[in-house]
């Protein structure tokens, strides 16, 4: 009787694992299937706070334009697509667009849904996920919140930080614009 | 001369305490005045009309996962302030759908909510607060000096799509609005008198 039972306790967890993993594969999955599906590969990084710091070094002798935004972020998930199409605008330009994502490292399922969201709107650049306690991440970055946009010259100098920090200062597509055209010149 | 450059120091570091997040407000402002807010209930709000010792003024979105999350707490917060001469105003400033009045309504009614929730279609209040985030305490005492403006918690909440609820510092370990109000009903100095709000944005019309 007991053989019995631990046989069917066997195939019982058995069951559990393979649909956990199943589970795993499609939800890992789905962001492949949307790549496949659109011919498009994400290029999507995970960093600390120091990697962060060490990946802006990395970018030498271009404009820099960093995207800061989440799910969370309606007004992220709105200014996106001008990203991206300021991405296209500006090829060949000296103009290098990259994204970092701050999420709640807690959160697995918000990443995988970022990836996606990515993923859909074909966003043709690096991105990167800044794996640290969120409310860190902000106050490392000195920032209230988000979308906000960092841009930094050839010079690796950041040359003007938009943010919705203060009410009075608020920033639209045509500033980072104006800001990438004084840079360019 | 010792005096003075120990004096000018004094000065330096209490404005850099004051306003060391919110760009605009610091603390010890007088609350900006206000009236005619339309309220959910069909009334209007003026400062004027505010006798309470305590005044908070807190930024809300429906829209906001940050705002959804923390909702219950506030709500309890409000109660457990019941009886008390403590005046909790909850305030929206999006100018975006279902930010306004109407979806104010409805979300209030969804979830409960037991203190006034007013509408500043102008977002003149809201940028005399400086106020960024969703949600973002303002607390103010007798006198209608600002004494606290920040997070509710140390552990702001996020709503996800399936209504769960996650703090994302663990377990609320400093209450720092609610200790705000109850030190000045006391008539104590606020311990914590700025912490960084984090929530979503508020969008302001440029």
């Amino acid at each position: 009787m007991d053989v019995v039972l631990s046989m069917k306790s066997k195939v019982f967890l058995k069951i559990i694992i393979i649909s956990l993993c199943l589970s795993f594969i499609v939800k890992a999955d789905n962001v492949k299937s949307i790549e496949t599906e659109l011919g498009f590969q994400l290029d999507f990084q995970t960093v600390t706070y120091d990697q962060w710091l060490k990946t802006l070094d990395g970018y030498k002798d271009t404009i820099l334009v960093v995207d800061m935004w989440a799910t969370w972020c309606i007004s992220c998930l709105e200014r996106f697509p001008h990203m991206v199409e300021m991405n296209k605008k500006y090829a060949g330009k000296g103009v290098t667009f990259i994204s970092l994502l701050l999420e709640d490292p807690e959160e697995p399922e918000a990443i995988v849904m970022a990836k996606k969201f990515l993923v859909k709107q074909q966003a043709d650049f690096k991105h990167y996920f800044m794996n640290e306690n969120l409310m860190l991440s902000f106050d490392k970055l000195d920032l209230l919140g988000i979308p906000a946009v960092f841009i930094y010259g050839k010079d690796g100098k950041l040359y003007q930080r938009l943010t919705g920090d203060n009410p009075n200062k608020q920033f639209t597509e045509d500033d980072i614009k104006n800001t990438i055209e004084k840079l360019i010149l | 001369m010792k005096i003075k450059l120990f004096l000018l120091l004094l000065i330096m570091s209490l404005n850099t305490i004051a306003g060391k997040y919110n760009t605009i407000a610091s603390i010890g402002d007088a609350m900006p005045s206000f009236s005619n807010l339309p309220s959910i209930d069909g009334s209007t709000l003026s400062s004027k009309d505010l006798t309470e010792d305590v005044v908070v003024l807190v930024l809300l979105a429906n829209h906001c996962p940050w705002v959804k999350g923390m909702d219950q707490d506030l709500i309890k917060l409000a109660d457990s302030y019941k009886g008390k001469s403590v005046k909790v105003v909850g305030l929206s400033v999006n100018l975006r759908e279902d930010d306004r009045l109407e979806a104010m309504k409805v979300h209030a009614k969804k979830v409960g909510y037991n203190f006034s929730y007013v509408f500043d279609e102008s977002q003149e209040l809201g940028r005399q607060l400086g106020a960024t985030r969703t949600p973002e305490y303002f607390v103010f005492d007798k006198e209608r000096k600002l004494q606290y403006m920040g997070l509710l918690y140390n552990s702001p909440a996020k709503m996800n799509a399936d209504g769960s609820v996650r703090h994302i510092n663990g377990d609320v370990t400093d209450n720092y609005a609610s200790d705000a109000i109850a030190a000045l009903l006391a008539g104590e100095k606020v311990a914590t008198p700025e912490t960084r709000a984090h929530g979503c944005s508020v969008k302001y019309e440029k």
